[in-house]
């Protein structure tokens, strides 16, 4: 499994592993849209334990957040400083929800 | 100057072996983890692309690493003998459309560019060789002599 997922609080919170990169991408990108398919509309993407992404995991990013933007939620929370320099660079930090701990990204998530 | 080459099939499982050489390569040249890591993210985007454009599908094909060590850079050469392809003509996304509409691709090549002090392409003898070209601190190399 790429994403290790549990609900918390009504928001499926999507754990990837050490990388999301061209090796793991696909997987993720299968399971987000499955669970987005089964009705899942707030997702909140947990980098935890992941200390790498390239372009294929912010592709990944990008599409679910298109999907969910308009019907629900998606946010990112607990990247490191090298994710968080990669989101900087991409210019993913200035059009996605990022927030610091698990906590403020499911509060965001939740409240209406 | 120590330059050091490993040449690999051009195909995606072949990465993480291409990203432990660098890793290795880097470490000898006393790169610190956060530039370390910004150059292995420039292969990761080069290296796809090599995979993707200039050998497409279903062609076999080679991709050349080359680590030069120089006095206060580092250097990493990603060279190939595919199809030639020009990063000058691919256009950067537009960071300042909103979300929905912003193209999903395109990223690769803006990045690189971003993460890298200085990036050469060229077309040389029928090979692509992108160049990416890390600045080190005046004082890596010196602190190692206390």
């Amino acid at each position: 499994m790429s994403l290790t997922s549990s609900k918390q609080s009504g928001v499926l919170v999507m754990m990837p592993g050490s990388r999301l990169d061209t090796q793991t991408a696909p997987e993720a990108d299968a399971q987000i849209a499955a669970a987005i398919a089964g009705g899942e509309t707030r997702i909140l993407i947990d980098f935890a334990q992941t200390r790498y992404i390239s372009s294929a995991g912010l592709r990944v990013l990008l599409k679910a957040s298109k999907q969910l933007g308009k019907v629900g939620a998606f946010g990112l929370c607990n990247a490191n400083p090298q994710i968080r320099e990669v989101l900087d660079i991409s210019g993913f930090a200035t059009i996605m929800h990022c927030y610091g701990g698990l906590d403020e990204g499911l509060e965001a998530l939740t409240s209406p | 100057m120590t330059t050091v080459t490993l040449r690999l099939p051009a195909n995606l499982e072949e990465l993480p072996a291409a990203q432990d050489f660098l890793a290795r390569q880097a470490e000898l040249g006393g790169l610190d983890p956060r530039t370390s890591g910004r150059l292995a993210l420039a292969l990761e985007e080069v290296f796809v692309n090599v995979c993707h454009y200039a050998y497409p599908a279903g062609t076999p094909g080679e991709i050349e690493l080359r680590a030069t060590r120089d006095p206060g850079r580092f250097l990493l050469d990603v060279i190939d003998d595919g199809v030639e392809v020009d990063p000058q003509g691919i256009q950067e996304p537009d960071l300042d459309l909103p979300l929905e509409r912003r193209a999903v691709g395109g990223l690769g090549w803006f990045m690189i560019r971003r993460l890298v002090s200085e990036l050469h392409c060229r077309r040389e003898r029928g090979r692509n060789r992108v160049s990416l070209v890390m600045d080190l601190p005046a004082d890596a190399s010196a602190s190692a002599g206390g």
